[in-house]
């Protein structure tokens, strides 16, 4: 399994003094790649720029975390997402082939061992991502912040607050605090690259929605308790959580069809939703080609209608009626509805129900792709934890509240996730991420081999 | 000469229905709501005996109580404690009977050559009566047909994507309880319109019938719904002059010959292969 054997990225990464396939010098191709992103209204930053440089001056394919180590030795501080989110920009761009797989980005191939990655900090003000390289996730999560000077804010989201140098910022002009839109903290003079990153329209890191607090009850019967919840854009959220758990309810809430007993939902001004709902229940008695499906969720040619098709791997569909369609193929059309309306944030709510595993392998690498073409953030809900879990930035594990909530590798150790769902559960998962050689315990310090091996033989976990 | 006009006229009004029947049918059969247009049908009794006490025309003192019903049936839909299908039964013959009772005390106190020539027929208003169409009703049916037909065209594309899936509907802008609201209406115009065609029990047939035939022939939504308004056309002048030829009720007559043709319609297809 290709996830098995991550991309080993040598350090530091060789740097060849020529260009090598591109027949040009690599100054050359880089001045004509932001000529073209320009063209297309895109900006190519001094942190795309250079993650370009690295991955175009290298012979080999390049792993994320030799992109990052080689940005903080040259440049500047990045964090991972940042780097995924230039790599997200350049694959649209066509400026790189291919990812090969998240994995290879998130991988254990820290060269101090460890390779935990701890909770990543998002700073709701600048929209940048802090790593806590050896944070843990529990009560070290607020003390490991607050050691590199990280105000968080919100527990439930353990990962957002704001950064010591919006805090700055904040402290001497807008006291405004927690939502300072982008701008504003451009406006506030000391802006390293990474912040003037956030132009509008390219904003790599802009709010969508957020939850906050909420609440539902059904009839006395409290659904959801508290539940706060952001996904920002070219972020890919997952709600996993056992039936009953209040996943679609949140879902619900968050797209405004449901009204919550307490609590509040911000959604992003003029945010264009595309939804996929869990099923689609047509009548016998309409008969409705994919072709008028598709137009049903706006204005949209024929020729846009097949090339979204052909974008989800479904072209062949156009002109046949809904009724005759697969699981699968039903799931890719549903897709390609809501990806025609171009959304800001893609809400799937079971995106791979009623589809075999392979299948559903296909479907989530096909939602990691339209992310990276689109640019747009998704908050999608799953039962499939195993294979969710390679196509995800950040997990929320619900039940009824936020249980635990982060990085897919911190969430799957977490005692919390562990008892919803069981050490099997969580040890068939670790198959489906990378190979581990040895472990980590809850603080992400590594552990003898053997110990506890993470091959999901079942071998009960001891988290301490 | 009279009767030749009257050939027109009964010809011109059953049209004018299919033609609104057509594209409303469509949408009985896809949103499964057949029932819910029995009810509003059987609520219109209690509007001719309304229209008569109060010396209103019968068309809008149906238009008015078919109303009143599908505001109804809509604030109880979402109730938590009883079922559609419950609430329209209750709805339906609750309407009826109360139809019924006003009806026999109109009966009583009705006066010949009151304000109006309306005249308090129960077999007409429930097996309808194309023989009484008059000028003024041509003139209502047709009304309708343009405003049916407009709103229809306008509401089209919303009310197909809510019947799809109501909740990707409202997620992509559709304004989801207006529509539907729009659609009651226009079936409560349709329901005042044709009771005197095919009356109040045969009513929904015309509706689902020619949209039942349709379906085996329709690839989209759209040709469905024209075929279903052709059928419904054919099924009008089959139905008027079967009851010519063998001289029997012209309402029954029209719903006869579309059930001939569904019957066509099913066994055609089996037939071809």
């Amino acid at each position: 399994m290709s996830d098995d054997t991550p991309i080993r990225p040598t350090f530091p990464p060789a740097f060849p003094q020529t260009g090598h396939d591109h027949g040009i010098c690599v100054e050359t191709a880089l001045a004509r790649a932001e000529e073209l992103c320009r063209e297309r209204g895109a900006r190519l930053t001094e942190t795309r720029r250079h993650v370009l440089e690295l991955i175009w001056r290298s012979h080999e394919p390049v792993g994320a975390y030799a992109l990052l180590e080689s940005l903080r030795r040259t440049k500047r501080r990045a964090a991972a997402p940042t780097v995924y989110r230039a790599l997200d920009f350049l694959m649209a761009q066509g400026l790189i082939h291919r990812i090969e797989s998240l994995n290879a980005y998130v991988g254990c191939d820290h060269p101090g061992g460890g390779g935990a990655h701890g909770p990543f900090l998002l700073c709701t003000s600048c929209g940048q991502a802090f790593e806590l390289m050896d944070g843990g996730l529990d009560a070290a999560v607020e003390e490991g912040a607050s050691k590199v000077g990280f105000a968080v804010s919100d527990r439930t989201v353990e990962l957002s607050g704001i950064c010591p140098r919006c805090r700055l910022a904040g402290l001497s002009g807008d006291e405004a605090g927690k939502e300072m839109s982008p701008v504003a903290a451009t406006s506030s003079g000391e802006t390293p690259d990474e912040v003037s990153e956030e132009v509008p329209g390219e904003a790599p890191s802009r709010l969508l929605v957020e939850a906050d607090g909420v609440t539902v009850d059904f009839a006395g019967n409290k659904v959801l308790g508290g539940v706060s919840l952001a996904v920002r854009e070219g972020e890919i959220v997952t709600l996993i959580g056992p039936n009953g758990a209040g996943k679609t309810t949140l879902v619900r809430v968050i797209l405004g069809l449901l009204q919550p007993s307490r609590g509040s939902v911000f959604r992003a001004p003029e945010l264009r939703l595309g939804y996929m709902p869990q099923r689609l229940d047509l009548d016998r008695t309409l008969p409705l080609p994919v072709a008028h499906f598709l137009a049903l969720g706006g204005a949209a040619s024929r020729d846009a209608m097949a090339r979204v098709l052909g974008e989800v791997g479904a072209s062949q569909l156009l002109d046949r009626p809904m009724a005759g369609l697969s699981g699968g193929e039903l799931r890719r059309v549903l897709l390609a509805r809501a990806l025609l309306r171009d959304p800001d944030l893609l809400v799937l709510d079971e995106p791979a129900q009623g589809v075999d595993v392979v299948g559903q392998a296909d479907l989530y690498g096909l939602i990691s792709r339209v992310r990276a073409s689109h640019g747009c953030g998704v908050l999608m809900v799953s039962h499939d934890l195993h294979v969710v879990m390679s196509a995800t930035d950040r997990v929320v594990c619900l039940n009824n509240h936020v249980c635990c909530s982060g990085h897919p590798e911190a969430v799957s150790r977490h005692p919390e996730y562990l008892a919803l769902f069981g050490p099997q559960v969580a040890g068939d998962m670790a198959v489906y991420t990378h190979h581990h050689d040895h472990s980590h315990d809850m603080h992400g310090d590594v552990l003898p081999s053997g110990k506890e091996s993470g091959d999901g033989d079942g071998v009960p976990h001891d988290h301490g | 000469m009279i009767m030749d006009d009257l050939i027109l006229r009964m010809a011109l009004g059953g049209l004018g229905v299919a033609l609104m029947a057509g594209p409303l049918g469509v949408f009985v059969v896809w949103r499964r709501m057949a029932y819910f247009g029995a009810a509003l049908a059987h609520s219109a009794l209690l509007g001719v005996a309304l229209g008569l006490f109060f010396e209103v025309h019968t068309v809008f003192a149906i238009l008015a109580v078919a109303l009143v019903m599908a505001l109804v049936l809509n604030a109880l839909e979402d109730s938590p404690t009883l079922s559609t299908d419950t609430v329209l039964g209750i709805l339906a013959h609750g309407f009826l009977a109360v139809g019924l009772v006003v009806m026999t005390f109109m009966e009583g106190g009705h006066m010949e050559g009151g304000h109006t020539d309306h005249h308090l027929d129960l077999e007409a208003t429930l097996f309808g009566d194309i023989m009484a169409i008059s000028q003024e009703d041509i003139l209502l049916i047709y009304g309708g047909v343009v405003a049916v037909l407009c709103v229809m065209a306008l509401i089209w594309k919303p009310l197909l994507s809510l019947t799809v899936h109501t909740e990707l509907a409202r997620v992509e802008g559709v304004a989801v309880e207006r529509v539907r609201m729009v659609f009651l209406l226009l079936l409560a115009f349709i329901v005042a319109l044709a009771i005197k065609v095919v009356g109040l029990l045969l009513l929904v047939s015309l509706l689902i019938i020619p949209a039942a035939c349709a379906r085996p022939f329709a690839h989209t939504p759209v040709s469905m719904a024209v075929l279903a308004t052709v059928l419904g056309g054919v099924s009008v002048g089959l139905g008027l002059w079967g009851s010519f030829v063998f001289d029997t009720p012209s309402g029954p007559g029209i719903v006869l010959a579309a059930l001939a043709l569904f019957g066509l319609s099913v066994l055609a297809p089996r037939v071809a292969r």
